[in-house]
């Protein structure tokens, strides 16, 4: 048994496109703005009264501490392929959890049913996490709170049109179709959900939150000479179907996965080694993600687990690297508004020119540290608690230009677009797999490569990052982080970066003929 | 827990009598509970009851698919006519439908899926048994010196299906499992590993000491570890990742890759794909399997699939939409969750036993790779290429040496599975539910420095 923290593209990303008048009749802010506590009394029917109840009940045995998440979700998913809507699919799953800590210690229960009855139940088994009744914890009134909203949004996926979101869905065929005769397979999807969230916890913080997602996804498979290879993209955010008017249209997401289906179909085989790596920007930030990012996480590090702990003030990169972790930036996938111990998010910065500087925080793990929480506490949904998590990751702007990055290789791999990465936090050792490679030749890029996988350790591959550009960008969606059988979406940035050492894997042995 | 065929039944007659050509419901329930411990002190006590509806419907050849948790009277009559609205939304594919009736019923051996006594297990007995576990991992040896936790979980779980065929069945399962996560540090370098047991059945649990104390063994093995050059040797793959590729190769052969064309296995049935001495079943009645049911998430009546014998395709593995792509036969593989509709899933899925020995089988290596981690999402299942990290000891002279680490492992799936040249005795289905016994590979390249 080997727990390893991932990140995957596409696959995981939670499915989600309701339209109905049904479950959206209830929807969105605005008119509901004259409620004091208005998700509460729209999804929950659930009083205040009642969750005071429920959090004595949490803390009748001695815990210090209690909180309770409600959760309304309203997923939806159109299915397109062979030219034809193949499923619709709508969804809406509802439930609390509740919680009781006692220093590093919790109990958890979770009900679908919002019932007094079986709150109370679920509050009382997780109140047995404590039993010796020393501590008495008081629950302070709830308080007001003052909304927040990173995720403008002009037409949410979730109320629009049916036909529009065909439309788009069409246009994204036709374009696949279109870009290659080589193309025999498109496959589109149009996936958003709603999250509506009240938290509430024992110390009075109250929260309401809104949080939408939307992912618009085109697989494609190319076939030539009885070769098949298969191309994937996707486009999203927490933002409306003004996503196609600002970033991408529906038909730039399916020709991208179409070239990328033709592409593979000229991929070599790659010699398997030590080489020098540039990552394009963007995607490639899942290095940071699995080099440093999960290494990060405070929970891996009070406990002593990560090879990162112990370590804050100390050398772990070049310096010319400087890592921050953000759930600030609008309309972005890992942006929220508040995480779900109703903590505000910040701008943490973890590495700042080489020099660790500090770790992401849930409310316990801050507590253990005596630090404050930096609002990193997230959880998948109301069945199961929250610990510190990711939210956008990035690393900052150095000074070299893309160009120079290349032209400074002579013999290399340039690695642009991946499917995903895991780590083993404890030495470090991480994986990531690419899904659009080059050889770069004399400081150019050339001939594509069949999907390589890269090797490294973590704080090793950190201290050999040797170039970093000026062109950061973020990734636009997809991207969805798993750690101890959670997943939760994430972003992520970074500019082009060289890696002067790193082991890329592949099928081919130098000086040895296939 | 609540029996569920009266409400499913309902559900697909309320959807019937609102329009339904056809449809069925899909309904799983589970009660729960959860432990945690770390460095002897409790850190999570959890306890869970869920539960969830799918409705699914076909109307003019169209379908469409409606959930929730919420079971209250009102909000699945509402819900019964959302389901028949969005179903316009879809298109008519002619393959819709119904698993063929014929295929529909129970599996009636005794599955011994069920142990009422986990139910009766209390708290205070798993939190002891959990903490020897850790316990013992501890004291193993000096070098072990931090724990990742030690866990203890146990669940039932119910799958209620109704279908307007007139089909109506309802099973339960019940799942215990421990495992511990362990450190050990050696000259300034930390490694972390763990080991685990699961069974449906408690006294079928690896005792607690053993787990701790092979967890400790597994965790200390990785101290000391190397990189090696990139090369292409003979491979030894541990049966903890010889099933991988026993995956990989199923879902090349399931129904809904072969009719999208994306697979190796398009128009291979009946060839030979593989090394002879390979034969591949997936089998969802075996005694207290993991994966065993006895109807799969259409009602088709469980079975034992061979998909490859003697190193020939013998079938692929189809859910009904995919059987009637490809006129080929429903084998049973459907599987589902309540939020999506049925696709095709392995069950208990193994490659048979060899004759080997696997103490044999790393003797007859003079130089090469004991191959026992692949992580990362580097396999194309479009073509069978795969590229990912791996880790594992080194063989040198039939004797296994030092650990090696930060290395990849490529090639292709049939390419590997046509170059096996041992086939282990030591099949076991203790590690999950879909398993292999060890595998001798003739080459492959282990990319390194």
């Amino acid at each position: 048994m080997k727990r390893r923290d991932f990140i995957v593209k596409g696959a995981f990303a939670l499915g989600a496109v309701a339209t109905s008048d049904l479950w959206l009749s209830k929807i969105v802010a605005g008119e509901s703005a004259m409620l004091k506590n208005p998700l509460l009394d729209t999804y929950f029917q659930v009083s205040q009264e009642q969750i005071k109840k429920v959090l004595g009940a949490a803390l009748a045995k001695g815990a210090e501490f209690a909180d309770v998440f409600f959760e309304y979700r309203i997923t939806s998913n159109l299915s397109f392929e062979e030219d034809m809507v193949k499923s619709a699919r709508r969804g809406i799953v509802q439930g609390v959890g509740i919680r009781a800590v006692k220093g590093d210690q919790i109990g958890f229960a979770f009900s679908e049913e919002l019932t007094l009855e079986k709150m109370t139940e679920a509050a009382n088994a997780a109140a047995a996490i404590a039993s010796d009744n020393t501590t008495k914890a008081r629950i302070q009134p709830i308080g007001a709170f003052t909304p927040k909203n990173l995720y403008k949004i002009n037409e949410l996926a979730t109320t629009a049109d049916l036909n529009k979101k065909l439309e788009c869905i069409k246009e994204a065929n036709e374009a696949a179709k279109k870009y290659d005769p080589r193309i025999v397979r498109v496959n589109v999807g149009f996936n958003d959900e709603v999250k509506h969230i009240a938290y509430a916890n024992s110390d009075g913080v109250y929260w309401e939150d809104s949080q939408p997602m939307f992912m618009f996804q085109t697989v494609c498979i190319a076939e030539q000479n009885g070769r098949r290879e298969t191309g994937y993209t996707g486009g999203g955010g927490r933002i409306g179907l003004e996503y196609f008017n600002q970033k991408r249209k529906p038909s730039d997401i399916a020709k991208d996965a179409a070239r990328l289906a033709v592409l593979n179909l000229s991929a070599v085989e790659i010699e398997a080694g030590l080489q020098t790596v540039v990552l394009g920007n963007s995607d490639s930030a899942v290095l940071l993600h699995e080099a440093v990012g999960h290494g990060l996480e405070a929970d891996f590090n009070y406990k002593k687990l990560s090879n990162y702990s112990g370590r804050v003030g100390e050398k772990v990169a070049s310096e010319q690297c400087t890592v921050v972790d953000e759930g600030l930036f609008e309309n972005m996938r890992g942006t929220i508004n508040v995480d779900d111990e109703g903590n505000s998010p910040q701008s943490t910065v973890l590495i700042e020119n080489g020099i660790l500087r500090g770790y992401m925080n849930d409310r316990i793990s801050a507590k253990k540290l005596g630090v404050k929480s930096s609002g990193n506490g997230r959880r998948q949904a109301y069945n199961y608690p929250p610990m510190p998590r990711m939210t956008n990751t990035y690393l900052r702007n150095g000074k070299y230009s893309a160009e120079e990055i290349l032209q400074s290789v002579k013999k290399g791999i340039y690695a642009k677009g991946f499917t995903g990465g895991n780590v083993d936090i404890t030495k470090g050792d991480f994986t990531f797999s690419c899904s659009e490679a080059y050889l770069i030749e004399d400081g150019k890029i050339t001939t594509p490569v069949k999907g390589a996988t890269l090797v490294g350790n973590g704080p090793d591959v950190m201290t050999k990052v040797a170039m970093v550009g000026n062109d950061l960008k973020f990734t636009d969606g997809g991207w969805t982080c798993g750690k101890n059988g959670q997943m939760v979406p994430v972003g992520m940035g970074t500019p082009t970066v060289k890696v002067s050492e790193i082991t890329v894997g592949g099928t081919k042995v130098k000086g040895k003929a296939e | 827990m609540n029996d569920y065929r009266n409400l499913a039944s309902e559900l697909v007659s309320a959807l019937k009598k609102q329009g339904a050509d056809a449809a069925d419901v899909y309904i799983t329930s589970s009660n729960g509970f959860n432990t945690t411990v770390r460095l002897g002190e409790i850190e999570k006590l959890q306890q869970s009851t869920s539960k969830g509806l799918g409705l699914r419907v076909f109307k003019n050849g169209a379908t469409a698919l409606t959930f929730t948790t919420d079971f209250q009277g009102k909000t699945v009559q509402e819900l019964v006519k959302e389901t028949l609205e969005i179903v316009k939304v879809s298109n008519t594919d002619k393959y819709n439908g119904l698993a063929p009736k014929e295929f529909l019923g129970e599996y009636k051996g005794n599955l011994m899926i069920f142990d009422e006594s986990i139910m009766k297990l209390t708290p205070e007995k798993k939190i002891a048994m959990v903490k020897e576990m850790e316990e013992a991992g501890r004291a193993f040896d000096k070098r072990i010196t931090n724990s990742n936790g030690a866990s203890w979980a146990n669940s039932v779980g119910q799958v209620t299906l109704a279908n307007s065929d007139g089909f109506v069945g309802q099973y339960q399962a019940t799942v215990a499992s421990m495992s511990v996560g362990l450190l050990a540090e050696e000259n300034g370098v930390k490694q972390g590993d763990g080991w685990y047991t699961f069974n449906r059945y408690f006294n079928k649990l690896a005792s607690p000491k053993s787990v701790g104390e092979e967890a400790a063994r597994r965790t200390i093995r990785r101290l000391g570890g190397k990189k090696v050059k990139s090369q292409a040797v003979p491979v030894v793959i541990d049966p903890a990742v010889a099933g991988n590729f026993v995956g990989m190769l199923f879902g090349a052969a399931s129904g809904s890759s072969i009719y999208r064309r994306s697979s190796y296995l398009v128009d291979k049935v009946g060839q030979e794909i593989v090394a002879p001495a390979i034969t591949i079943i997936d089998d969802a009645t075996m005694t207290d399997g993991l994966a065993s049911r006895p109807f799969d998430a259409e009602g088709v009546k469980s079975s034992s699939v061979t998909v490859i014998e003697n190193g020939v395709l013998k079938t692929y593995v189809c859910d009904s939409y995919a059987a009637r792509r490809l006129t080929a036969k429903v084998t049973g593989n459907a599987g589902r969750t309540y939020q999506s509709a049925p696709g095709v899933a392995a069950t208990n899925l193994f490659l048979k036993n060899g004759k080997d020995d696997p103490k044999d089988i790393i003797k007859s290596v003079k130089n090469g790779l004991y191959l026992t981690e692949m992580f990362g999402s580097g396999v194309n299942g479009v073509t069978g290429d795969f590229s990912q990290g791996a880790s594992g000891y080194w063989i040198e002279n039939g004797e296994m040496t030092y650990p090696v680490q930060e290395i990849t492992i490529a090639g292709n799936v049939l390419k590997v599975l046509k170059n096996v040249q041992a086939i282990g005795n030591d099949l076991s289905f203790r590690l999950g539910s879909t398993a292999s016994p060890t595998l001798l590979i003739s080459e492959m390249t282990v990319g390194g420095e």
